[in-house]
């Protein structure tokens, strides 16, 4: 290129467009110096993010902690809010009046509309045992 | 001197451009993450006339992917909302179109149909208020039994290959 | 309607262009409002009607409508324009320019017609069906042929920078298009997904960034009386963007079901981007110097120096986001929707403002018809999207952090629902902008006062 040689103030024309040759400025240098730093660094270091094993991934335990995350917002949609009822039953007190091994069974294998949540989702045991401590809680 | 030649910018242009189109379009096709199918995939590989996949193309031409996604990402917010399992590439192997969507206005759908039923989903489409009080989802009343059969369906397919199908697959 | 008058086609390319940005604002304001209230334009009853008119319809309608009918027309334009008088040839061919232009009317048209109908091929902003793919393929080659015989036969060898940029995007948009449309859609799953955000992303940076930059480096020195700042800035923003951008697809399925490196292949690239575009600005800022006291009163310069600061922000609020940690945060929520109208409209929709403020008065003679009505569209435009803008921002950010909580989903949708009531009103005033715009642009044509001889315009 021979801009280098022209002066700073030279002015030529193209197309009827005049154009300078103002030269790049030095902190525009240092950013493509820094990026081009950066650029090698992640290429070589970075990792995928796995958030997973955080929360709600234990597959092995049972805690109602546990279970509440499985219950999660699905259960909401059909039991209603705070599980009180919606277009299925209320879920208060179900485990007491219905029995745990009813629930269990309802959990995995399905009720007359209900989908079989847990083999649908391969619910570990204590898994379902979680998601029943966390029934128990609701009041 | 480039800049005398439009040919020479046009060339330029071209070759720069496949440089960028090879790593981010070619190469893919190359890593068998992204091209071998899951026990999830051919769960959802359906035939061509059954309910799910009509439903399916009631689903595109509704557009419920403008609101929808469908992935879950290995990230706290997808874990935190109980997403269910975390997709892969080999999951989608058999989505044509796929249907991942870019914005979640409702929810993940991705495995819808192993936390909902197809009575709640059929009542929902109809009319989402009545079910979810305060939901910004539009009214699907106008669709037809048929068509509403089939979506329903098509989301009740939604789900995990179950521990029995994945078992089958890796056989 | 073939004309074969210098500049007809130019012509017809922004008029039909300001019709479908009102037609699609329009689409978009619908749209928010539904977010609002899902009733709205629904009838009991009308089941037809209904069909057509839901949500992701009038969406579909609102995102290809700014993108191939507006934004793309008024560039395609800009070239019909600035191409001829940068070599100083005529079009190579008027008549076919018109045709270019009419035949994409009836094409905009069509689809418009197809996606109320449903027939959407499914996949985001790749939404037409393939016989319009092809169309808008067969679009691209005419319009090139014509500005590349023109380019041709000029007698001047040397090229200006914008002349680069058009010739670059004229390549690209083809290629972008089709690898976008067409094979993809035979490759379905991830693979698919990853193809139609190559295009997606391409299509904003090797055709709207790169004909917007050109008729940046066009209008500035035209607009100022000052002369481009720096050669070799062009040059260095030229060529890294043309090495750099056609990467960055894959930051748009960061942390989701495509391989760490396919990410990484996109997230780099990405931050990389901020070469070309500060490369760029430092050239419109080098050009602006002296001269700033006229931005208070020259309402095209205001404009232009407004998108190239939204341009400036976009490009650093994109690579921001592309990374796993932010992306993790924001990606999905009313954030992205923010970001994604900055460079459209606050940046190059602005650009097409002034290349049409500019040069309809010369190819018309007539004086725009009010400098008042020009100042209201501005500040609609900039006050309009600053409070859209700012709202979906603020509400991407809530939403984001309450899914990471585990907030039920309804909780997060009563929480920014009055933020997406002030969308609507902020998308609103970006209308009424328009509607100034499109109100002077008709009056200057049909009334403007007439430039005499002795006041020398046409530069």
């Amino acid at each position: 290129m021979s801009e280098q040689h022209n002066h700073e103030d030279h002015i030529d024309e193209v197309n009827g467009m005049k154009q300078g040759h103002g030269k790049v400025p030095r902190f525009l240098i240092i950013v493509y110096a820094a990026l081009a730093c950066w650029a090698v660094f992640y290429a070589l270091t970075a990792k995928g993010i796995d958030e997973t094993a955080n929360a709600g991934g234990n597959t092995a335990g049972v805690s109602a902690e546990a279970g509440k995350a499985l219950m999660g917002q699905s259960c909401a949609l059909c039991h209603g809010q705070n599980y009180k009822g919606g277009l299925g039953p209320t879920l208060a007190g179900v485990v007491d009046t219905k029995g745990e091994e009813y629930v269990t069974g309802i959990l995995k294998n399905g009720g007359v509309t209900m989908t079989a949540i847990a083999k649908d989702n391969n619910w570990t045991d204590d898994q379902v045992k979680s998601v029943i401590a966390a029934m128990k809680e609701i009041k | 001197m480039v800049e005398r030649s439009a040919l020479a910018i046009y060339i330029a242009a071209i070759v720069l451009f496949m440089m960028g189109a090879f790593a981010t379009i070619i190469l893919p096709f190359f890593d068998p993450d992204m091209t071998t199918p899951t026990a999830n995939a051919e769960a959802r590989n359906y035939a061509p006339d059954s309910p799910e996949a009509k439903g399916r193309l009631v689903y595109i031409a509704n557009g419920c992917n403008t609101c929808h996604t469908q992935y879950v990402r290995p990230v706290k917010a997808d874990v935190a909302m109980n997403l269910g399992p975390v997709t892969v590439p080999g999951d989608y192997v058999y989505d044509k179109p796929h249907l991942f969507g870019s914005n979640r206005t409702g929810p993940d759908l991705m495995w819808v149909g192993s936390r909902t039923n197809a009575q709640w989903n059929y009542q929902h489409l109809k009319n989402p208020q009545k079910l979810v009080p305060g939901s910004i989802m539009p009214k699907y009343d106008y669709l037809s039994e048929d068509d509403l059969n089939n979506l329903v369906s098509y989301l009740m397919s939604l789900k995990p290959a179950t521990n029995a199908q994945a078992a089958a697959f890796n056989k | 309607m073939l004309s074969n008058a210098p500049f007809s086609t130019a012509k017809n390319f922004w008029y039909s262009s300001i019709f479908w940005l009102i037609i699609s604002m329009i689409a978009g304001l619908v749209v928010a409002l539904k977010q609002i209230s899902p009733d709205f334009l629904y009838f009991q009853g009308a089941d037809g009607l209904n069909f057509a008119l839901t949500y992701a319809h009038i969406r579909i309608i609102h995102t290809n409508g700014i993108l191939l009918a507006w934004l793309s027309m008024a560039m395609v334009g800009a070239m019909f324009y600035m191409v001829p008088k940068l070599t100083r040839t005529p079009l190579w061919s008027e008549r076919l320019g018109n045709l270019t232009a009419l035949i994409w009317n009836v094409a905009i048209a069509a689809a418009v017609v197809i996606i109320a109908l449903g027939y959407s091929s499914g996949v985001e902003y790749a939404e037409l069906p393939l016989i319009l793919d092809l169309g808008v393929a067969v679009l691209a080659v005419l319009l090139s042929i014509n500005l590349f015989m023109t380019i041709a036969k000029r007698q001047e060898k040397q090229l200006y920078a914008s002349i680069w940029y058009f010739t670059g995007s004229l390549i690209w948009l083809p290629l972008v298009w089709i690898v976008g449309n067409i094979p993809s859609a035979l490759v379905g799953g991830a693979m698919q997904a990853n193809m139609n955000w190559f295009y997606g992303h391409n299509v904003l940076g090797l055709w709207f960034t790169t004909v917007g930059i050109g008729q940046i480096y066009f209008l500035l020195p035209k607009i100022t009386g000052k002369p481009l700042y720096s050669h070799k800035l062009s040059l260095i923003g030229f060529w890294t963007i043309a090495t750099i951008y056609v990467w960055n697809g894959p930051h748009h399925l960061v942390n989701g079901p495509i391989p760490v490196w396919l990410m990484k292949a996109g997230i780099i690239p990405s931050l990389l981007l901020i070469i070309p575009v500060w490369t760029v600005l430092a050239n419109v800022f080098g050009t602006m110097k002296g001269v700033w006291h006229r931005v208070a009163e020259d309402v095209n310069l205001k404009f232009l120096v407004t998108a190239a600061i939204f341009y400036m922000m976009a490009c650093l609020q994109g690579p921001f986001q592309s990374l796993m940690q932010v992306s993790a945060v924001v990606k999905f929520s009313h954030w992205v929707v923010g970001h994604a109208h900055m460079a459209p409209f606050a940046a190059f929709s602005f650009v097409c403002f002034v290349t049409i403020y500019y040069a309809v008065p010369r190819l018309t003679g007539r004086h725009i018809y009010s400098k008042a009505l020009m100042n209201w569209h501005y500040y609609m435009s900039v006050i309009g999207f600053l409070m859209f803008a700012f709202t979906l921002w603020i509400a991407g950010v809530i939403q984001g952090f309450a899914w990471m909580d585990g907030t039920p989903f309804m909780e997060t949708v009563d929480t920014v629902r009055t933020l997406v009531v002030f969308r609507a009103v902020g998308g609103t005033l970006m209308i009424v902008g328009q509607l100034f715009f499109a109100y002077n642009i008709w009056k200057t044509v049909k009334s403007g006062t007439k430039i005499s001889s002795e006041e020398n315009v046409a530069a």
